[in-house]
C-alpha cells in the first residue's frame, strides 16, 4: 500500500502531469460555462486522443475535464438563472435570487467552496469505506432504488415554493412528461402521435431553459431600460466572496451533512447527482430553523446542493473503479476509455493498479483544489456581469440558450420543446407554481418506472417488508406530515 | 478561309473534348474516391455515450478513416432510445443517402421486424450494409451456488416447479431473446425478468442474489467480468455461437445439445448476434462499394486488431454483401419469424 502512495505521488508531481491536470481543468471549465454542452461530450470527442496517451496523463486529464465541470456549471445557474446542466438545477432556487439581490459573488464564493470541500469530503468518505462499499450496493437493491426516487420527489414536491399541492400537482405533471416516448420495458410509443422525434422523450436541457431561463430573461427585459440582473442591489459591489466563505464556515454541519448525502448517493448505482442534489436541498429546508427565505436567496439553498453535487460525483468515480459499475453515462464512458488504455474497472483496480487508482484520487483532490481556485479567482469578474443593463446580455443569452437547447438532439423538436415550455414556463412564474418539481419529476420518472417495474417482478409484494424499503417509506411520510403541519402554521399565521 | 475554319473547328472540338473529358472524370470522382475527400461522416450510435454499441461506435471512427480514399473524417452521433430502433428510423428516413452517415444496427431491430411492429419505419432488407464487426455468442450462465448448475438440473428443478430468473434489457435485447430460445429449444422453462436500464444493473442483481443468472455477451463477459470465472462465481451452462469458445473448451454449443428437430432454429438465432454497421438505401453502389472494401481493409490493420482484442470482442468479419443476402433471406424466412414471434408475444 505504501509503496503504490509512494509510486502515485511520484507520478502525478510531474510537470507534463500537473500541465494535463490543469489543461483539463481549464478546458472543463470553458465548456462548463456554456449551458448544454457538458464534460461528457467533450470526454466523448477527447476519447480518440486520450486513448493514445499513457494511461496515468490519460485519467489525470479525464479527471481534470471531469472534475471542474460540477464546479463551474453553477456559474450560469447563479448569474442568469441558467442550469449549466441538470445537477446545477437546485443552485438555481437559491442561487440565482442572490444575484439578482446583488450578492452573485457571495453566492459563487459560497458555492465554490462548498463544492470544493464537499468534493473532498466526498473523496475522503468513499476511501475510507471502500471496504464497506460492496455490502452497501448489494443491500440496496430495486425496492430501495424505487423508494429513493419517489423520496427525492415528494420531498422535491413538498419544500420547494411553499405550496405542497401546488408543488405535488407540479411533480406529477414532470412524472407524465417524463412518460412521453418508448416505454423502457416494451418499447411501446407512449403519446408520441408518430412523431419520430417524440420517440425518445422530450429531452431534458430544452424544458429546464424553457421553464427556468426564458420566464427569467422575459421578466428582466420587460423592465426599464437599463435594468440590470441585481437590479435590486446598489451599483456598489455589495457582498464579497470572502461573505460567502464565511457562510460556508458559519454551516460548516450542514456542508458535512450535505456531502455525505452527496456520497452515499453516488455509491448507489443509477440514481445519480440530479436526486443527490435535491435530496441534500430537501434536507437543508426540512433541518433549516428558519424557512422563509429559502428560494428567495438564502445561502443554505446553495451550500448544501453544490456540496451534495461534487459529493456524489466522489462516490460515482469509486464504483467505476473499483465495482465496473459506472453509475451515470459520464461514467460509462470513463469505464469505455479505461478499457481502451488497457485498465479493466474491477477489483484489480485495488490490487493490481492499486497506483493508478491513487493517482485518480490524487487529481481528484488537486482537480477540486484547481477548480475551486480558478472559480475563486475571477468571481468578481463575473460577478460583474449582474451589473451590466440586461439589454447588453439579452442578445448573448438569447442565442446561448438557443443553441444550448438545440444541442440536445439537433433537431426543430428541440427549439419548438424550447418555446413550448417557455410558454409553460412563464404562466407558472406568473401565477405562483414551484417550478423544480416539474424537472425533478421528469428526471426521476424513469428511474422510478424501471425500478418499480423489476421491484415488482423480482419480489412481488414482499419487498414492502424490507427494512430499509420501510426506513424509506416513513421518511416519505415524514416529509409529506412535516410539510402539511408547516404549511398550515404558516396559513394560521397570516 | 475554309482552312481557318476547319482549324476553329478542331480546336473549339478538342477544347469541348477536354471540358467534356475533364468534367465527366470530376463527376466521376465526385460519385466515387474524391467524394469523400474533405467530407464528414456521420456515425450514428444507437445509444447514448458509454456501453457497447457506442463504443463500438468510436472504435470505428478511430480506424476507418484512414482506409477510405479520401479520408474523410468521422463523427459520432449519439441517437439513444428504444433499444437503437429510433437510430434506425433516423438514418432509413432522414439521414443523407450520399455515404456520409453510418449506423449501428441493433440486433433487436430483427425481432420487431419479426412481430411487425408498427415503430418500424423501415425495411430491414434494404439498408445497404457496410459489414459485421463480431459475430458474437452469448455464454448462458448461473450463480454456481443455485440449484441450476446444468441443463439436467434445470430440467430437474423445473419438475418441482422451480425455474431459474434471468435478467435481461429491453424485451427484443438477446438478453432476452436467447434465454427464451434455449427454452424453447431445449424444452425447459425459464423466468426471463426483462426490463433492466443497462447490463451493469443485471450483473449487480446477479451478485444480490436476487437474479440467478443471464445471457451475456462473450467478449463483455471476459472484458468486464472475467474473476467471475476466475472464482468460479459463475456456471456457463452454454455458448450460443456455431463453434465452442477456445477460452472455455469445456462449455458445450447449444447446437450440439439440441434436439434434431429445433436445428433449424439455431440458425434463426445465428443470423442475429453480431455487432453491424450499415447505410441508408440510395446510396450510390460505387461509394458502398469504396466503403465495404474500406471496412474490410480495417480488420486487416494491427491498432484496429489490438483495440478490439482490448474490448474483448472477437473479429470475425462479414462483408455487407453477404449480410445483405442474409438479412434477405432471414426477413423472408417465416419460420424463422415466425419462431422469433412465438418467444417475443
Amino acid at each position: 500500500m505504501l509503496d503504490a502512495v509512494v509510486t502515485a505521488t511520484g507520478e502525478i508531481f510531474t510537470f507534463s502531469r500537473m500541465a494535463w491536470l490543469f489543461g483539463g481543468v481549464l478546458l472543463g471549465s470553458v465548456i462548463g460555462f456554456v449551458p448544454g454542452i457538458g464534460g461528457r461530450t467533450t470526454l466523448a470527442i477527447l476519447l480518440p486522443f486520450i486513448v493514445k496517451m499513457d494511461p496515468a496523463s490519460a485519467l489525470v486529464l479525464i479527471v481534470g475535464i471531469h472534475a471542474i465541470g460540477n464546479t463551474a456549471d453553477t456559474i450560469p445557474a447563479i448569474l442568469f438563472g441558467i442550469p449549466g446542466s441538470t445537477s446545477a438545477t437546485a443552485t438555481v432556487m437559491d442561487g440565482f435570487p442572490m444575484a439578482k439581490k446583488g450578492e452573485a459573488e457571495r453566492a459563487m464564493g459560497a458555492s465554490f467552496l462548498s463544492s470544493g470541500i464537499g468534493g473532498l469530503i466526498g473523496a475522503f468518505t468513499v476511501l475510507a469505506t471502500i471496504p464497506m462499499i460492496r455490502p452497501l450496493i448489494l443491500t440496496f437493491g430495486n425496492p430501495e432504488f424505487f423508494m429513493t426516487a419517489i423520496l427525492a420527489i415528494v420531498m422535491i414536491a413538498l419544500l420547494t415554493g411553499g405550496a405542497p399541492v401546488k408543488g405535488l400537482i407540479v411533480g406529477g405533471l414532470g412524472l407524465l412528461i417524463g412518460m412521453i416516448g418508448d416505454a423502457p420495458q416494451t418499447g411501446v410509443q407512449r403519446w408520441t402521435f408518430d412523431q419520430l422525434y417524440l420517440s425518445d422523450g422530450i429531452p431534458l436541457i430544452p424544458i429546464a431553459l424553457g421553464v427556468f431561463a426564458i420566464p427569467e430573461l422575459i421578466d428582466m427585459t420587460l423592465g426599464a431600460t437599463g435594468t440590470r440582473i441585481a437590479a435590486a442591489a446598489p451599483i456598489t459591489i455589495s457582498s464579497t466572496k470572502w461573505r460567502g466563505v464565511k457562510d460556508v464556515a458559519a454551516n460548516w454541519w450542514l456542508l458535512v451533512r450535505s456531502s455525505f448525502i452527496g456520497s452515499w448517493i453516488g455509491i448507489l448505482p443509477g440514481i445519480g447527482s440530479s436526486s443527490a442534489i435535491w435530496l441534500a436541498y430537501g434536507h437543508a429546508v426540512q433541518s433549516g430553523k428558519d424557512k422563509e427565505n429559502f428560494g428567495k436567496g438564502d445561502v443554505r439553498g446553495v451550500i448544501a446542493p453544490e456540496a451534495a453535487n461534487n459529493a456524489s460525483d466522489a462516490g460515482d468515480w469509486c464504483l467505476t473503479l473499483a465495482f465496473g459499475i459506472p453509475g451515470s453515462a459520464t461514467m460509462s464512458l470513463i469505464m469505455a476509455a479505461m478499457l481502451l488504455l488497457g485498465l479493466t474497472p474491477g477489483p484489480k483496480m485495488l490490487t493490481d493498479h492499486l497506483h493508478l487508482t491513487l493517482v485518480i484520487v490524487w487529481s481528484l483532490v488537486l482537480a477540486n483544489l484547481m477548480a475551486t481556485g480558478l472559480c475563486f479567482a475571477f468571481t468578481r469578474q463575473l460577478a460583474g456581469i449582474t451589473k451590466l443593463p440586461v439589454h447588453y446580455l439579452f442578445p448573448v443569452l438569447i442565442v446561448l440558450i438557443f443553441l444550448a437547447a438545440y444541442q440536445s438532439t439537433a433537431d426543430w423538436g428541440d427549439l419548438v420543446a424550447l418555446l413550448g415550455f417557455s410558454v409553460i414556463g412563464v404562466c407558472m412564474k406568473r401565477s405562483g407554481w414551484p417550478r423544480p418539481p416539474l424537472i425533478v419529476g421528469m428526471v426521476l420518472q424513469r428511474l422510478a418506472e424501471t425500478y418499480f417495474f423489476l421491484t415488482t417482478k423480482l419480489y412481488g409484494f414482499s419487498w414492502l417488508t424490507r427494512p430499509i424499503v420501510i426506513i424509506l417509506f416513513g421518511l416519505t411520510v415524514w416529509t409529506i406530515v412535516h410539510a402539511v403541519r408547516r404549511h398550515s402554521k404558516a396559513k394560521a399565521r397570516a | 478561309m475554309e482552312s481557318k475554319n476547319f482549324r476553329h473547328a478542331v480546336f473549339s472540338m478538342i477544347v469541348l473534348a477536354i471540358t467534356l473529358i475533364f468534367s465527366l472524370r470530376y463527376a466521376g470522382a465526385q460519385s466515387g474516391e474524391s467524394f469523400f475527400k474533405g467530407q464528414t461522416i456521420t456515425i450514428i450510435a444507437g445509444s447514448s455515450p458509454g456501453g457497447g454499441t457506442d463504443s463500438l461506435a468510436r472504435l470505428l471512427s478511430r480506424h476507418f478513416s484512414k482506409h477510405i480514399p479520401g479520408n474523410p473524417k468521422l463523427v459520432v452521433s449519439n441517437v439513444a432510445g428504444a433499444a437503437g430502433l429510433i437510430a434506425a428510423n433516423n438514418l432509413y428516413n432522414r439521414a443523407p443517402k450520399d455515404g456520409t452517415a453510418i449506423g449501428t444496427m441493433a440486433t433487436g431491430l430483427t425481432f420487431r421486424t419479426a412481430l411487425r411492429d408498427p415503430a418500424l419505419k423501415f425495411q430491414l432488407e434494404k439498408f445497404s450494409y457496410l459489414g459485421q464487426i463480431a459475430s458474437e455468442g452469448n455464454f448462458v450462465y448461473v450463480r454456481s451456488e443455485t440449484p441450476f448448475g446444468s441443463i439436467e438440473a434445470i430440467k430437474k428443478a423445473n419438475k418441482e416447479g422451480k425455474k431459474p430468473k434471468f435478467g435481461a434489457q429491453a424485451k427484443e435485447h438477446n438478453s432476452n431473446v436467447v434465454p427464451m430460445a434455449m427454452e424453447a429449444i431445449l424444452g425447459i422453462d425459464v423466468d426471463v425478468v426483462y426490463g433492466y436500464p443497462g447490463t451493469a444493473e443485471i450483473l449487480l442483481d446477479i451478485e444480490r442474489g436476487a437474479l440467478d443468472g443471464r445471457a451475456h455477451a462473450r467478449g463483455s463477459l471476459f472484458a468486464t467480468r472475467s474473476n467471475w470465472l476466475e472464482k468460479n462465481f459463475i456456471k456457463v451452462l452454454v455458448v450460443t455461437s456455431p463453434q465452442r469458445d477456445s477460452r472455455l473448451p469445456n462449455v458445450p454449443t447449444l447446437e450440439e445439445i439440441a434436439p434434431a428437430d429445433k436445428k433449424p432454429l439455431l440458425e434463426a438465432m445465428y443470423s442475429v448476434q453480431g455487432r453491424t454497421f450499415a447505410m441508408p438505401p440510395g446510396v450510390p453502389p460505387e461509394r458502398v462499394k469504396i466503403l465495404r472494401d474500406a471496412f474490410a481493409a480495417m480488420f486487416k490493420d494491427k491498432d484496429f486488431q489490438q483495440d478490439v482484442d482490448k474490448l474483448g470482442w472477437n473479429d470475425e468479419l462479414i462483408r455487407g454483401e453477404e449480410l445483405n443476402k442474409k438479412v434477405d433471406e432471414l426477413v423472408h424466412n417465416e419460420l424463422a419469424m415466425g419462431f422469433f414471434r412465438k418467444i417475443l408475444q
